[in-house]
Formats: C-alpha cells, sequence, structure tokens
C-alpha cells in the first residue's frame, strides 16, 4: 500500500469516527435542548418534541445509510435468551435491594397516576434503550474500546437524567449493566425488560424524600422547589 | 478488542460516501432544531413579555396625576394601578370606569379607564412620575407593567 493509500484510509477511519461522534452528540443535545431549552416556556408539547423527534429522525437515518437493519440494532429474538439470562441476576439483585431498602425505611408506596405510568413504561423504556443501545452505544463502540463505550454511553444516560442526583446515580449503575449485556448479547426488547422493571420498583420503592418526582431537566427544579 | 456477538455487527463500516450524507443530515437536523428554538424563544418573548396593558399619563402636577389606561384583551375588566412617584409606591386604585367618549370604542376592544391619582403636595424639583398596570389577563402570568414606555419627568418651582 502505497504513501497515499494509507493517509487517505487514515483520513478515512479520521472522518467516520468524527461523524460517529457528531451523530451521538447530536441526539444528545436534541433530548437536552428538550429538557432545559424549551420546558421552561411551555409553549406548546408540539414545539417541546420537536428536537426529540428530529433525534429520532436522524438515528432512523443513519441507520438506513449505514445499512443496519432492526435485527443488527437488536428489535427481535436474536440473543433474547442470552441477554435475558444475563440480565436477570442484576435486575432482581437491584429490585430485591430496593424493596429491601423501601422495607427499612417503611416507604412502600403507590405514586400518582401509578397505573398509568406502568401501562407506558415499556415503549419509554424500549424508546430509551433504543437510543442509548442502538444508537449512541453502537455508534461510540465504532470508535472505542468496549469498556469506555460502556462507560460514556452509561454517562451519557445519566447525564440526560441530570439534575436528579438520585436518578443520575441510578441510571448511570443501570447504563452500566445494560451497555455491559448489550455488547455481549445485543437485543433491546431484553434490556427494556429489565429497565421497566426497575423503573416499577424505583417508583414504588425509592423514599419520595431522595427521589421526589420523575421528572428530569428543568421541570425537575420546579418539582424539587415546589 | 471486540468480545461476544457483536464482533460481526460492529466491525462493518460503511462506504465512505455515505459521510457527506450523514453530515448533511446532522447539520439539517441542527438548523431546523435552531429554528424550533427561535420561535419557541419568539413566541414565549411575545407571551411573556408583550405587555396587553397601554395606557397614558396625560397630566402630572404637584398633588394629581391623570391618564387613561386600557386593556384590549379583557376591555371590561377593571385594571389595579399603582403609582410610583421617585421610585417609591405613592399610591394604588382601580380603574374601572370607561369613558364616555370611548364608550363606542369599548364595544371594539378599545377600553380605555380614565384615572387619576391624589396626593400630598410633592416637594421642589424634578420628579419622575410612573403609573404600573397589574397584568391579570387570563393565561398571562401575573405581573405589574409599566403603562408608558417612560417614567414622565417634571419640574415643580417654589411656591407652586
Amino acid at each position: 500500500m502505497s504513501a497515499t493509500e494509507n493517509s487517505s484510509s487514515s483520513s478515512n477511519v479520521l472522518s467516520w469516527q468524527a461523524i460517529n461522534w457528531a451523530e451521538v452528540i447530536s441526539v444528545i443535545l436534541s433530548i437536552l435542548l428538550a429538557e432545559w431549552a424549551l420546558a421552561p416556556f411551555a409553549i406548546s408539547p408540539w414545539l417541546l418534541g420537536g428536537p426529540p423527534f428530529l433525534a429520532f429522525l436522524l438515528m432512523l437515518y443513519s441507520h438506513r445509510c449505514r445499512g443496519e437493519t432492526a435485527q443488527t440494532l437488536g428489535f427481535g429474538a436474536r440473543y433474547l435468551d442470552r441477554a435475558l439470562l444475563l440480565l436477570s441476576g442484576p435486575t432482581l439483585l437491584a429490585i430485591a435491594a430496593l424493596i429491601f431498602v423501601s422495607y427499612l425505611t417503611h416507604s412502600l408506596h403507590l405514586p400518582d397516576r401509578f397505573w398509568a405510568r406502568l401501562s407506558l413504561l415499556p415503549v419509554w423504556a424500549l424508546l430509551q434503550q433504543y437510543t442509548m443501545l442502538g444508537f449512541a452505544y453502537r455508534r461510540l463502540r465504532q470508535c472505542l474500546h468496549a469498556n469506555q463505550s460502556i462507560t460514556i454511553t452509561a454517562s451519557l444516560f445519566a447525564l440526560l437524567h441530570a439534575p436528579s442526583y438520585p436518578l443520575m446515580i441510578l441510571t448511570f449503575l443501570g447504563g452500566l449493566i445494560w451497555s455491559f449485556v448489550y455488547e455481549r448479547a445485543p437485543n433491546l426488547f431484553a434490556s427494556a425488560i429489565s429497565h421497566t422493571l426497575l423503573s416499577a420498583t424505583v417508583l414504588v420503592a425509592v423514599p419520595e424524600w431522595i427521589l421526589p418526582s420523575m421528572t428530569v431537566g428543568y421541570r425537575c427544579l420546579l418539582y424539587q422547589n415546589f | 478488542m471486540m468480545t461476544g456477538a457483536l464482533v460481526d455487527e460492529l466491525v462493518e463500516e460503511p462506504p465512505p460516501e455515505t459521510a457527506a450524507r450523514l453530515v448533511g443530515a446532522v447539520l439539517l437536523k441542527s438548523f431546523l432544531e435552531l429554528l424550533i428554538l427561535c420561535l419557541v424563544l419568539g413566541m414565549a418573548g411575545f407571551k411573556y413579555f408583550n405587555p396587553t396593558i397601554r395606557g397614558k399619563i396625560t397630566q402630572v402636577g404637584a398633588v394629581s396625576v391623570r391618564g387613561w389606561v386600557a386593556n384590549p384583551q379583557a376591555p371590561g375588566d377593571p385594571i389595579q394601578l399603582e403609582l410610583v412617584i421617585d421610585g417609591r409606591l405613592t399610591a394604588i386604585m382601580i380603574a374601572q370606569e370607561v369613558q364616555p367618549e370611548h364608550a363606542v370604542g369599548a364595544l371594539f376592544r378599545h377600553a380605555e379607564h380614565p384615572f387619576r391619582f391624589s396626593f400630598q403636595r410633592l416637594p421642589a424639583g424634578t420628579h419622575s412620575v410612573q403609573v404600573y398596570a397589574v397584568q391579570t389577563t387570563p393565561g398571562r402570568t401575573l405581573s405589574l407593567v409599566p403603562i408608558t414606555n417612560r417614567a414622565e419627568s417634571f419640574t415643580l418651582g417654589r411656591g407652586r
């Protein structure tokens, strides 16, 4: 291979790394924009959902350009058994720990609109897992080592739950586990099931003085203060 | 080093020509988000900072201030006014009458409520007067809005 070809190949790799990062940052910024810059004005839910919707379109377009199928992303039965097996231990352990804490602090409770929230949780969890693992993790993984990708994905997932520090801690730990398992068994349904079970347990088990609400971004500040 | 099931799926690298399309998509998305942000900020600015209540201070004197105030979005509603002289709250009143000459206009959402504040004689010197209205229009944040762009300044001579 000539020096020119080497240089061209190296610049291609660099440009792909830059594009992977640009895509991830762009999607994360869209969510932060909605959470922090648009939420305070409460003008219209349609406008508030604009940036996340654009991020969703970008993710779909990116998959199409790269030839990624739903199956390769983790939407399907492939690796479902293996992922469920890998996730069952940490998920059950976390649920048991949360319930034990709630037992000690007498904080087991049914929050407002619990059943309505529970019915939406699986879809919400799948959407979050898709964004975090099916998109962000896969892009980061193309330019970073597995451990680095897992840590950065979990950190970004926690960042999106700022400024609620209890949620940030929980989502960082959850992000580490889900990314770790996705690396070995890429299935989004399994992660979404684990996410749903853990979120439901957090809703009923974590004392309100630790986690007053599940809101994030600017609205979290409002609920904390009033 | 890659391990496990993802090895075959993650190594695949897209052809270089798709790079331009992806960069274009990211830029287009950023541009649309900027438009949404501008739209929201513009709408919020208009909603929260554009005063619906307007008015005029027509006469200022040593013992009284006169003028009118109108809220086109709630023409029939009384308007609470606060008189501030030299930066200090001096009097509060509610303007609720509609001037006879504006009775027809009031029907077309131009209700002008006259107001007259009376107070103890001001000392000689230069004074600034501003009248604030309490914004209570439904859908708006409760706030105080000045009825004119600038405070009225006037000078009182000795013995007047």
